[in-house]
This record gives C-alpha cells, structure tokens and sequence, in this order.
C-alpha cells in the first residue's frame, strides 16, 4: 500500500510543486515588505497568505478527490489495478495520500505561522502588549499551556478526519454512480448528486445526536467534550465509506 | 490452469459477454479471435481481474480470480495505459515494484532490442513505439498466463514479425498464452487453439487441428465463414 502511496505522491509531484512555489513566493514577497519597511506590502502580503492557507486547504481535497476520481475514469487505472492489491488497499492508498498532503501542508503553514509571527509583532511594536494582555487573562481563567496544547491537538485531530471523512464520501459518491452508470457518461453529475445527498444526510443526523456543548470549566474541557463526538463520528464516516467504496470496487465497477 | 465456467457480463442492458464457458491449459497458446465489440476484451479483462462477471466464476490455478491471481497473470491492454510523467525506465521500475515475477534486466534488454530510448517520455513516443514498451513490460514477466490484447494493431510490417517472434519466445510448457485479434492471418501458424467469439459468445472453439479436421478448413476460412455469414456476406 505505501509503495502505491509512494507513486500517488510522484504522479501529482508537478501539482505540489506549484503550489509549494506559490507559498515560498507570498512568504518572499512578506519579507521583502517587512524589510523594504512598506506597510502596504505587509498587508497585501500578509493576505495573500490568510488565502494561501485556505486555498492549500481546499486544494488537499481536491488532489485527494481527483486521484481517485481520475483512476477510474483514465486508461492509467489499469497500472493500479492490474496489481496484486486489494481495492480496500488501493482506496485507502488515495486517503493515505490526502492525509500526507494535508500534513505536509499544516506542517508547512504551522512552520510560517511560528517563523513569521515574531517578525510581524516585531514590526508592529504594539502588538506585543495584546499578546501580554490576552496570556495575562487566559492565566486568570485557568487555562495552562498544556490545557491549549490539548485543545489545539483534538481540534487539528478534528479538522483532519472530517477533511479525510468528506474526502472518503466523496470517494463513495464516485464508485456509486461508477457502479450504477458503469462506462456511460454523466457519471461526473451523478458523483456530485450523490456527494452533495450524502453531506447533507450526514449533517442532519449529526446535527440531532450531539448537542451543543456550553464553555464551563475552562476552554479546554469544552472543546474536549464537543469535538470527542465529532472525532467519533468522522472515524465512522471514514470508515463506512473506506469499506464501502472498496465493496463497490471489487463487485461491480468496470475498468 | 483457467476455468472459465458460464461467465456473463452486462452493462445495463447490454450484455458484453454472455454465458462463456472455456479451459485454457498450460503450455497453450489460445487466440481469441473476433470483430471488434464481439466480447474479446471485456473476457481479457474478467479474466485480469479489471472486471468481474455479472454471474458465473473464473478459476485460476484453483483460485477464484482476484488479488491473489494478479500475481501471476499479465495482461497487456489494448490502450496505452501508463502516467503523464513516466519514461520507458520509470514504467520498468513500476512493475518491479509490483511484480515479483518481473526482470528488469530482461526488460532493459528488450529496449535495447527494439532501439527505444528508455529515458524517453512515453508520452511523445509514436503509437508503434507505446506498443514496443507494453510488449517488452508484459515479456519481461515470468508469468503463468500472458494475455495480449490486440498486439499486432497500430504497428508495422517489421514491428508484427518481431512480436509474433516475441510471442514464440514467450510460449513454454509452464505458461498459457491468450492473444486476442482480428488480424487471423499472422497468428494462425502459431497457435494451439481458437476461440472464436462472435456478440459476446463462444461462437467456436477448439484446437486448431480439431477445427481443420471437423470443418475442413483452416482458422482464417473459418473466421470468414462466421463473420462473413454473421455480417450478411453470404457463406464462404
């Protein structure tokens, strides 16, 4: 399965690489304004990173979507499937690969987050007594270092399985309508009916299990108690839609 | 060595395959022969694995075509099937990562044979240059079943004798080989038997010696008498 991985990563290797090189330019350009002393450019800078981040984001699920949509519309599939590997093992490699690239691009974006924040607070002075005040008034609502730590881990815990949960759905909304409309065409709407059917079930039904959950006790405990249902509930997700997919695959889609 | 027992397969309503029934034992050198749309590749690519039957079972060594057969069946399609990126190595290198049965120096070899640039991107090679690549990653495999699907389509006159005398080189005792087409003439010197499909069924099968001894006619004769008579021809 980690040698398929090791080919998913090769084969979008172009794509990564652009967007690696579009983060390194915004990083460049936010230097260059910092030590140019332009304000205007800090700003622009600074903004174009916020969208970087988002855009990384969205471009995790969208690299993830398209290499497993694009393996069971193109002649290439046949170089994964004509393997001695399971259809479970060759879905989970395409989630493996999602997973890999939205770490490496968190651990890219915490990276610039830790190495740039000193070098904006620097250039605004100012902003150095906001960080003093709101440490001095997490320190009086009890919250510790390791208490946020906690937090930060459940929530990026959080963040990834629901990206790798709606990236499975998607994965399940592709083999279904693959399944039902075999070779023919409009498979690409059907997917998208199908997905869009799908997050909006799953929405509601986790909308009644788990109720809102009120701040008491610190911050942290909260989060704790509201993301732990949420975690549990994308691992299923996940998981039905891994094995379902893997299901599809192996009975009725055609290459 | 294959049991295929009963297969069909349907997409929708249209059946591709329909009831197919066939033995392949090793040492055999099978063609599969027919128009195209008469089932040739969809049962190449049941028998892969890439597809699986609507109903009945295909056998493989004793095992039920899946995982596990992938191992030890090479299946050479009819399309180029490779990614954007890859050279001739890097296609060699993805094989030796997923096949235990494959010898890149053997496939290195193959290369050098047919004068292709291994550091070449597949991509902006000719038609006939892809299907020199395809041939030479299927050969360079030891593997138990080898199937071609319409080798001998989109090359030219010298590339056609250098792969039918691949395919000779390739035909032992331990292996079956299944090579699917429509161009009868180059292959009938050098199969064992003859399976002639015509609408996704067995129209006629058997060893080659058997249909010349029942028929009186060798395969291409036969080949025009049933998709002469099944395009309206008139018979042979």
């Amino acid at each position: 399965m980690f040698k398929l991985l090791k080919y998913e990563l090769r084969k979008n290797r172009a794509a990564l690489l652009v967007l690696l090189a579009v983060l390194a330019a915004i990083e460049i350009y936010f230097l260059a304004s910092v030590r140019a002393g332009s304000d205007d450019d800090v700003i622009i800078s600074v903004t174009l990173m916020v969208f970087a981040f988002f855009a990384l984001a969205a471009a995790v699920f969208v690299l993830g979507v398209s290499a497993y949509s694009g393996e069971l519309k193109r002649k290439s599939s046949y170089l994964v499937f004509m393997t001695p590997h399971s259809t479970l093992a060759i879905v989970a490699s395409k989630l493996l690969f999602t997973l890999a690239v939205g770490l490496l691009f968190a651990a890219l974006a915490t990276f610039l987050l830790i190495a740039d924040m000193p070098v904006l607070t620097e250039y605004y002075g100012e902003w150095t007594g906001y960080y003093l005040l709101f440490d001095e008034l997490l320190l009086q609502r009890g919250v510790s270092l390791s208490k946020i730590a906690m937090g930060v881990a459940l929530t990026v815990t959080q963040l990834f399985l629901e990206v790798l949960s709606i990236v499975a759905v998607a994965y399940f909304s592709i083999t279904l309508s693959a399944t039902i409309l075999q070779n023919r065409k409009a498979r690409g709407l059907l997917s998208f009916l199908f997905f869009a059917l799908i997050v909006f079930a799953l929405t509601r039904i986790s909308g009644l299990l788990w109720m809102e959950t009120a701040f008491e006790g610190g911050v942290t405990i909260s989060f704790a108690q509201a993301l732990a249902p949420s975690i549990v509930e994308s691992a299923l997700v996940l998981l039905a839609a891994l094995f379902g997919s893997a299901a599809l695959l192996k009975r009725h889609v055609s290459l | 060595m294959l049991e295929i027992t009963h297969v069909t397969k349907r997409y929708g309503m249209k059946t591709a395959v329909g009831d197919v029934s066939l033995r392949v034992e090793a040492g055999r050198l099978v063609a599969l022969l027919g128009p195209n749309g008469s089932g040739k590749t969809t049962l190449m690519k049941m028998i892969a694995g890439l597809t699986c039957p609507t109903s009945g079972e295909i056998v493989f060594d004793g095992e039920t075509v899946g995982t596990g057969t992938k191992r030890h069946v090479a299946y050479m399609p009819t399309e180029a099937y490779f990614y954007n990126y890859m050279t001739a190595r890097d296609a060699g290198r993805y094989y030796r990562d997923f096949f235990e049965d494959f010898s890149m120096e053997r496939y290195m070899r193959l290369l050098d044979e047919e004068h292709l640039d291994a550091g070449a991107k597949i991509r902006a090679m000719s038609s006939g240059m892809v299907a020199k690549v395809k041939l030479a990653l299927t050969f360079a495999r030891d593997s138990r079943l080898t199937m071609l699907d319409e080798p001998l389509n989109g090359i030219d006159i010298i590339a056609r004798e250098r792969t039918i005398s691949l395919i000779r080189a390739h035909h032992t005792s331990q292996r079956a080989l299944i090579v699917s087409s429509h161009l009868v003439e180059e292959l009938e010197d050098l199969i064992d038997d003859a399976v002639f499909m015509l609408d996704g069924s067995v129209a006629l099968s058997g060893t080659k010696q058997h249909i010349r001894e029942q028929y009186g006619a060798g395969i291409v004769e036969m080949y025009r008498r049933i998709y002469g008579e099944s395009e309206g021809n008139g018979n042979v």
